[in-house]
């Protein structure tokens, strides 16, 4: 276990079975339909292309970049889309990948804007759901795992860019996070 | 961000030692006159730090408020910037700041008159009056705004007399105590620790302009604090339908039945039938918070609530800031 890792969560293994399962679930819903992928850049990306590689109907990709967005001194904390996706979504069976849903604030806007674009069907599927810290609440149809209210890395999830190459996921010791 | 808080007697050459530690660092220099022009711009207040003699153009209570928009005007500037303040309090606002070193400067009363004969062309007794009058201002100024009688000498890092040493020498002695005490580099802070700090000092700013009644589309006074109306346009762009304190719930009775104790949340969000409680970090009031809102949840088994810690309330801001733009 690397040693910045209070607890191993998911490992190597557990991850992959996981994935194989909800990979069989998504390719028995949308069998005989085509499904864009619409990834959120960049923690969901090891858990895009595991998945990806897993399903067993036709899949198109494509990519979101968030970042935030302060236009004034007292409005903190919004974000823009800073990657918007490149495929017209009309008409296609979406689905937007995400490595962790926690409030759902960003992903309930991330949802009107590309509802907006009149898709025929829009879901959510989370690597991660961290159902506890949820204000709105947001129809996350396919999630691996539901997690407890705690810092996690690992499988694409970082803390200052660090650890998203760990094969596993786990609980980061607080004192990395709070600098002790 | 390292901070060089520069005070200094009237006529002991502290601003020249100030100006030129300032040109030397590359750091930004911030006089009086700096933060005045400051609160003017961005507030359209006028409020003198420097005053003129014997005018009082405010109370007590209001030059401690702006004692507080001058905290949290400097202290914004200290995220993000190096800086060396000049007679604005700094050796209080940053009295606990690590990265922060304090210099006094004094010189004997006949040195400081001699100067500033010399500066103005004036005369003795002139130049005495003149010292004497700024003696007395600074001291109304720290007493109404950081309620200090006396200028302590252990408040300091560094006391130099510049009555016996050219100002380039006392330059040189700040420069030796700021290589000493490693504040260069001990000032770099991660970017996600700044943007918090800014955070911090954005709703120090929202807490001062609400004393003052700045704002006046009244959005300001409907909160009890600026947190709150932080929160509240962060729901209102995310197209969060909110309502602020709609319930009051009684969570204790007198012996006469009467209502002894309540809570009122914060925020109700009535699409997810969800109460919002935000806290601040002070653990007095986090262990009341906690306690109101576990005897909430006792009485009221099918309310809904969330309590918000400020480590919460800033993740929910910078989720998507520590990163760089396209990651998340």
């Amino acid at each position: 276990m690397h040693e910045d890792l209070e607890k191993v969560l998911f490992t190597h293994e557990q991850i992959h079975q996981r994935i194989s399962e909800l990979a069989e679930e998504i390719s028995r819903d949308y069998q005989g339909r085509e499904l864009m992928l619409v990834t959120v850049l960049k923690g969901a990306v090891f858990f895009l292309t595991h998945l990806a590689q897993s399903l067993t109907i036709q899949v198109k990709l494509d990519f979101l970049g968030i970042a935030s967005f302060s236009p004034g001194k007292t409005l903190p904390g919004v974000v823009r889309i800073s990657k918007d996706v490149d495929q017209d979504i009309q008409g296609m069976d979406v689905m937007v990948i995400e490595d962790i849903v926690d409030t759902g604030l960003t992903l309930r806007y991330l949802l009107n804007v590309l509802s907006g674009r009149h898709p025929r069907s829009l879901v959510v599927c989370t690597f991660l759901d961290k159902a506890t810290r949820r204000l709105v609440d947001i129809p996350v149809k396919y999630r691996c795992f539901e997690i407890p209210d705690r810092f996690v890395v690992g499988f694409g999830l970082d803390y200052n860019q660090r650890y998203r190459t760990l094969p596993c996921v786990g609980i980061l010791k607080s004192h990395v996070y709070q600098g002790k | 961000m390292a901070i060089i808080t520069i005070s200094h007697q009237y006529g002991s050459r502290g601003e020249s030692i100030a100006r030129e530690v300032s040109h030397r660092l590359g750091f930004i220099l911030v006089t009086p006159a700096k933060v005045e022009e400051i609160i003017r711009e961005r507030y359209q207040l006028d409020y003198s730090l420097t005053g003129q003699t014997g005018e009082t153009s405010h109370d007590s209570h209001t030059s401690k408020i702006f004692a507080n928009l001058i905290s949290a005007v400097l202290a914004d500037m200290a995220v993000l910037n190096d800086l060396v303040t000049l007679e604005c309090g700094g050796q209080f606002i940053f009295r606990s700041f690590p990265n922060a070193l304090h210099i006094r400067v004094i010189a004997p009363r006949d040195i400081r008159v001699h100067n500033i004969m010399r500066d103005t062309g004036g005369a003795f007794d002139q130049a005495l009056h003149a010292i004497e009058d700024e003696d007395r201002r600074h001291a109304r100024f720290l007493r109404s705004s950081f309620r200090r009688l006396t200028e302590t000498p252990e408040r300091y890092d560094l006391l130099i007399n510049s009555g016996t040493l050219e100002v380039d020498h006392c330059v040189e002695l700040v420069l030796a105590a700021i290589r000493i005490k490693r504040l260069s580099e001990y000032g770099m802070v991660s970017s996600e620790t700044t943007e918090r700090a800014k955070l911090r000092n954005q709703i120090r700013l929202l807490r001062a302009l609400t004393r003052l009644s700045i704002e006046k589309s009244g959005s300001l006074t409907q909160f009890a604090h600026p947190s709150e109306l932080v929160f509240a346009r962060l729901l209102d762009f995310y197209g969060i339908r909110w309502q602020y304190e709609p319930r009051t719930f009684p969570l204790r009775y007198d012996e006469e039945g009467n209502i002894a104790e309540a809570f009122s949340p914060d925020f109700y969000l009535p699409d997810s039938d969800l109460y919002v409680e935000l806290t601040t970090m002070k653990q007095s009031l986090v262990t009341k918070k906690n306690r109101k809102v576990k005897r909430l949840r006792e009485l009221y088994p099918d309310i809904k609530i969330r309590l918000l810690y400020q480590k919460d309330f800033e993740d929910l801001i910078f989720k998507y800031t520590a990163r760089s733009p396209s990651e998340a």
